[in-house]
């Protein structure tokens, strides 16, 4: 008998706790409960920890980049900056600190207002490229996309009343129905893809292709 | 040839057409009417029926990243909430819900004016209570709804059982309400909250994240929705209490129209280039 | 004092009836009689190959991300199906020569994908050729589309959970002017945005039967099989409980109220 190797205990833990939290959802049991939210939460930590993988590689890369006077060398200073500082500040004081305050407020704030803004370029641009009707079912796709936008925008209600019934039953009739059949479809996937995880047939997990 | 090159612009120019559309508003307010669709109306009947001394569990789960979207319909709530007689507990279960709530008190660009607590005549502990930032995701909603004390403590460290409003509020079974403002985990709070316990949930969603969450709103599992900086506005003008959320609807009015005046351009562009080509 | 939860009794019973389909097409149908069960054609994973020589030709990169999805929540599947295709992916890229930039955007999927691309140049022998800095954690989605542009990345590959920036992502290899193709699962809401920004897209559950339909792995077919027969008892039941509905008998749609 070989002996275990990382990768079997990865899956043998894969599959007690696996199975421990499915066989958890059943059941009202205080003990099991407790254990499984337990573990749940410190599954959560586990993963939060992988952040400092993430952070770890950045500087990593960055500090690499700037002692080297790579390309945009002072844009690796940039981001070391806006890593570390906000990082240190609110590790040693508390997030009602005014620097703390005036950090998220004024810069980091701003910038995430811009990177989702950056999304409406980008839908107009995609409508402009994409809404094409080249064939029947993209006429259908085109046509509803037209009409729920116009019963979106609120001041179409006074041009024809009839745009936010309208709008509203696409939404919550034909959309509807479609987002069941891939909800269902999708979950029925995702229950099969965790079987196949919980019994050791699909390792992209480990980063390993199954034998 | 002409026809082909508007067919095949630069995004960049239509990049700036937005620019200049979506700036429009903010220099000459036009102040375009609307009026509140049937989920916002919803959720403004929810709340304004609620019996006095009713207990509210609001999630400030907002994000900046999505901006006034989120930030203005919990504005809009929270002052509504505070404006009834009703017992309202805060709860933030994203990290940056703490940072957007203190915004939302103190005001700020993406929220607009301050919810000046002062004219709502409301006692921290006895009327709301804040508590903090609970980590731990779909694990924590879950825990929070067996028990509403598992912070201990409040977001000034004060002890819960100092907190009179906390006496109302031991587990869901207290609430009558819940209310959460989020960017993302919905079908998590339908199922550790309106599903597991059968309790009222209104939620504040972006606009991306609506026609997803239809199913659950025709199944009542959720009872109302505020979608969008179009739910923040309408929110408003319910209450009386116009702020952000109305001042941008313009903004909203105008490129939205735009999208699909770029659809329908695109498409004339587009059977004009193939019978151009067929001649 | 040990339950099971009421309302869960009918959610129960389904569950070990459709592991027990899948148990027993993986492990007898699939191992023991080696069936490979016929999986319709993808286009989104024939156009992959297409992709590839186009980058080759024209001598461009290609990016490939799995998503912001972490692995901790729903979402999660999507993203290690995801990684599975990157395997394949990496593999080609090894084998004719042509540089995979891999981002990925949730901390702790960037050891999956470095690990993922490494041992696919091994597999191709071609592990000289592996470049540590092109596996890059970007946070940012839009720090990736600017990276999209600077590089004239020739194909764009999505495929995992993304939410709105998978339209972000979309675009930006479509202004690159790189074929892209998609692939997404959950959250089922951003399914329509890559539908209409890719070229190639794969939706819902195809995504989970890509890697499936790559290796024509007979284990993994019978579970693809085994998905679709678990559908159509799906299907029967909502048939059964709309017609007893529509006739006022909601005591079976209620049976499966959680």
């Amino acid at each position: 008998m070989r002996a275990l190797s990382l990768r079997d205990i990865a899956i043998m833990i894969t599959f007690v706790l696996g199975f421990f939290i499915i066989f958890e959802y059943f059941v009202k049991w205080p003990e099991v409960n407790t254990m499984a939210s337990n573990i749940t939460q410190a599954c959560t930590v586990i993963a939060g920890l992988a952040t400092i993988v993430g952070v770890g590689n950045l500087t990593r890369i960055h500090i690499r980049n700037l002692t080297r006077r790579g390309p945009n060398y002072l844009h690796s200073i940039v981001l070391l900056c806006a890593i570390w500082i906000p990082l240190v500040i609110g590790i040693m004081y508390t997030r009602k600190t005014p620097s703390y305050v005036y950090l998220y407020n004024n810069v980091y704030g701003p910038i995430s207002n811009a990177f989702f803004a950056v999304l409406a370029f980008y839908i107009l641009s995609g409508a402009y490229r994409a809404f094409r009707a080249r064939t029947f079912d993209s006429f259908i796709l085109m046509l509803a996309a037209i009409l729920v936008f116009l019963g979106n925008a609120p001041v179409t209600g006074n041009l024809w009343a009839g745009f936010d019934p309208l709008g509203s039953w696409i939404l919550n009739v034909p959309n509807t129905a479609g987002y069941r059949g891939v909800i269902i479809g999708t979950a029925i996937g995702q229950t099969v893809l965790a079987v196949r995880v919980l019994l050791g047939r699909e390792l992209g997990y480990l980063a390993q292709k199954r034998e | 040839m002409t026809l082909r090159k508007i067919e095949r612009l630069d995004p960049r120019y239509l990049f700036l057409i937005l620019l200049v559309v979506a700036s429009i508003p903010m220099i000459i307010p036009l102040g375009l009417p609307m009026k509140a669709g049937a989920l916002t109306e919803k959720a403004y009947l929810i709340i304004e029926s609620l019996p006095p001394e009713s207990v509210v569990v609001i999630d400030a789960c907002m994000s900046a990243g999505y901006g006034p979207e989120l930030q203005t319909q919990f504005v809009a709530l929270l002052r509504h909430l505070l404006s009834r007689p009703l017992k309202v507990v805060i709860v933030s279960f994203g990290t940056e819900g703490p940072m957007l709530f203190d915004m939302a008190l103190k005001g700020g660009l993406i929220s607009g004016p301050k919810v000046d607590l002062e004219k709502y005549g409301k006692v921290y502990g006895v009327d709301w209570v804040y508590l903090g930032y609970i980590p731990g995701g779909e694990t924590a909603f879950a825990s929070f709804a067996r028990d509403s004390w598992m912070t201990k403590v409040d977001d000034e460290n004060t002890p819960l059982d100092e907190l009179p409003i906390m006496q109302y509020c031991k587990n869901i079974d207290d609430w009558s309400l819940s209310i959460t403002v989020t960017g993302g985990s919905f079908e998590q709070y339908i199922a550790q909250w309106s599903a597991a316990y059968g309790t009222t949930l209104i939620m504040g969603v972006p606009g991306v994240s609506a026609p997803r969450l239809f199913p659950y709103v025709a199944t009542g599992q959720l009872a109302a929705m505020l979608v969008s900086l179009r739910g923040a506005g309408e929110y408003e003008l319910l209450i009386k209490q116009p702020g952000l959320g109305a001042q941008l609807m313009d903004i909203l009015n105008l490129t939205q129209l735009l999208i699909v005046l770029s659809v329908i351009i695109g498409n004339i562009l587009y059977f004009a280039g193939r019978l151009g080509g067929q001649k | 004092m040990i339950s099971i939860i009421s309302n869960r009794v009918i959610v129960l019973l389904f569950t070990v009836g459709s592991f027990a389909v899948l148990i027993y097409l993986m492990f007898y149908v699939g191992e023991r009689r080696k069936k490979i069960f016929h999986i319709k054609r993808l286009p989104p994973i024939d156009a992959i190959e297409e992709a590839v020589g186009r980058c080759v030709e024209l001598g461009r990169p290609m990016h490939f991300t799995p998503g912001t999805a972490t692995l901790t929540r729903m979402e999660a599947p999507g993203t290690i199906a995801g990684i599975a295709i990157l395997g394949y992916v990496a593999r080609l890229a090894a084998r004719l020569g042509v540089r995979l930039i891999a981002t990925c955007q949730m901390p702790e999927t960037y050891p999956l994908v470095r690990e993922t691309v490494r041992e696919s140049f091994i597999t191709e022998g071609k592990i000289d050729y592996y470049n540590d800095e092109d596996v890059i954690y970007m946070p940012q989605v839009k720090a990736a589309a600017g990276l999209m542009q600077r590089e004239h990345v020739g194909a764009n590959f999505l495929m995992g959970g993304f939410w709105h920036e998978g339209l972000v992502l979309a675009e930006a290899g479509a202004i690159a002017g790189a074929i892209n193709i998609g692939g997404i699962a959950a959250p089922v809401a951003t399914i329509p945005f890559l539908v209409i920004c890719c070229d190639y897209c794969l939706m819902g559950e195809e995504l989970y039967a890509a890697s499936a339909y790559i290796t024509k792995d007979p284990v993994l077919t019978s579970t693809i099989a085994g998905q679709d027969y678990i559908k159509v008892a799906c299907v029967v039941l909502i048939l059964i409980g709309t017609i007893l509905s529509t006739m006022g008998l909601t005591q079976f749609a209620s049976l499966f109220a959680v």
